[in-house]
């Protein structure tokens, strides 16, 4: 059967074995000072979650990204959650709402501003929200979604992004590595 | 057994024909009335598919059906020798909402010449309300469907390659080759560009 792609407009994401892109790019974190996805590597790994505020999908996990997240932190995974949305398509994605929503939820994480979303564009990231997991030597073992059931948390049967860090901190290759779901795209800010 | 029935409406429904579609969904669609399935049902089925679509003032409540990506299969399968654009989209989705007036236009415009639109919400089951309210307030007098399988399995029944962003829209020739997959908004000028060398008869 033959393929035929019309339009480009989804980017290639990251594969696996691929190392974190952009690495050094210094971004605004909730308490105004910048940080790159490189100063946050774990002994155990890095996180790199794309994300925002206003997105159903985001609100609908965003407990659930707050305990894995928080969980990863205290194994020795670094985790840096990254805003990348345009604030001026959705007001709700503004920085003063990234720190209020970190409050409430309790991230004990870094979430940053992506400012030309070049970040999100470096790795591929398509919508929100959509996670990559690096592990010691910095080579993707994970890239997807929170877990198997966004609408319903009590009906959650695979915890993957909880399985794959888990695997990671014990030193294994996550059993699934990539997953899909449906998410908000980023809006990503026109380019420079 | 959600999964099951829904797959088996799509089966009987054949062309998306609503009453036997609707018959099963009112199991599952508490929200869509008795009343709006049979106004639904009689919309869709007092035309032959591809003929003018019925602009009723009525517009108001056309069925919403549960459908799997198994479904969304054989509805495709269904409707060979017309060209089928399937565009998943959400309430919640702003480039979704934007792009829905073309979507409507170009089924209008281009479904006598052999153009099947096929409209599937990735809305949360709990916000079905609102699905059916922007249906209606949208014009979209005819049967659409929302999903109700997990995101992993619709996704890569629907489209390998699609990372789940929304809005997503394929396109189907008459002889059932994909023709086309794209993510996000495009414009009306784009969508009847793809579309039109599909709908030259095929000689």
């Amino acid at each position: 059967m033959v393929l035929t792609t019309v339009t480009a407009t989804s980017m290639l994401a990251l594969t696996l074995g691929d190392s974190a892109p952009a690495a050094a790019v210094k971004m605004k974190n909730l308490d105004g000072r910048e940080l790159a996805i490189s100063d946050t590597a774990g002994r155990n790994g890095t996180l790199v979650i794309f994300s925002c505020n206003h997105c159903p999908y985001v609100k609908a996990w965003e407990a659930r990204i707050a305990a894995v997240g928080n969980s990863g932190q205290g194994k020795g995974i670094g985790v840096i959650m990254i805003n990348s949305n345009d604030p001026v398509a959705y007001p709700e994605d503004s920085f003063e709402v990234m720190q209020q929503r970190a409050k409430e939820r309790g991230f004990a994480f870094p979430y940053v501003v992506d400012a030309s979303s070049d970040v999100a564009r470096a790795f591929g990231a398509t919508r929100t929200p959509e996670a990559f997991l690096f592990d010691q030597a910095g080579k993707l073992v994970y890239h997807g979604v929170i877990d198997d059931n966004a609408e319903h948390a009590d009906k959650v049967e695979k915890h993957y992004l909880q399985d794959a860090l888990d695997a990671l901190v014990a030193g294994k290759t996550p059993a699934v590595q990539e997953t899909k779901a449906i998410g908000c795209s980023i809006k990503f800010r026109p380019k420079a | 057994m959600v999964a099951l029935s829904v797959a088996n409406a799509a089966r009987s429904g054949q062309h998306g024909c609503a009453p036997r579609a609707a018959t099963h969904g009112a199991h599952f669609v508490s929200l869509v009335t008795a009343l709006a399935m049979l106004a639904a049902a009689s919309t869709a089925c007092g035309r032959r598919e591809g003929s003018q679509p019925a602009r009723s003032s009525a517009a108001a409540a056309a069925a919403l059906t549960p459908i799997t990506g198994a479904g969304v299969k054989d509805l495709i399968a269904a409707r060979r020798g017309r060209v089928v654009l399937l565009n998943v989209w959400a309430t919640w989705c702003d480039p979704c909402r934007e792009e829905f007036p073309d979507l409507l236009r170009v089924r209008r415009e281009l479904g006598p010449q052999g153009l099947d639109v096929v409209l599937i919400s990735a809305d949360f089951a709990s916000q079905l309300p609102q699905v059916s309210g922007f249906l209606s307030r949208s014009g979209a007098d005819f049967p659409t469907y929302f999903k109700t399988e997990k995101d992993e399995e619709f996704i890569n029944a629907l489209e390998p390659r699609w990372s789940g962003a929304l809005p997503m829209t394929l396109l189907v020739a008459r002889d059932g080759r994909r023709a086309g997959f794209w993510e996000g908004k495009a414009s009306y000028q784009t969508i009847t560009a793809k579309i039109r060398p599909l709908l030259v008869p095929q000689g």
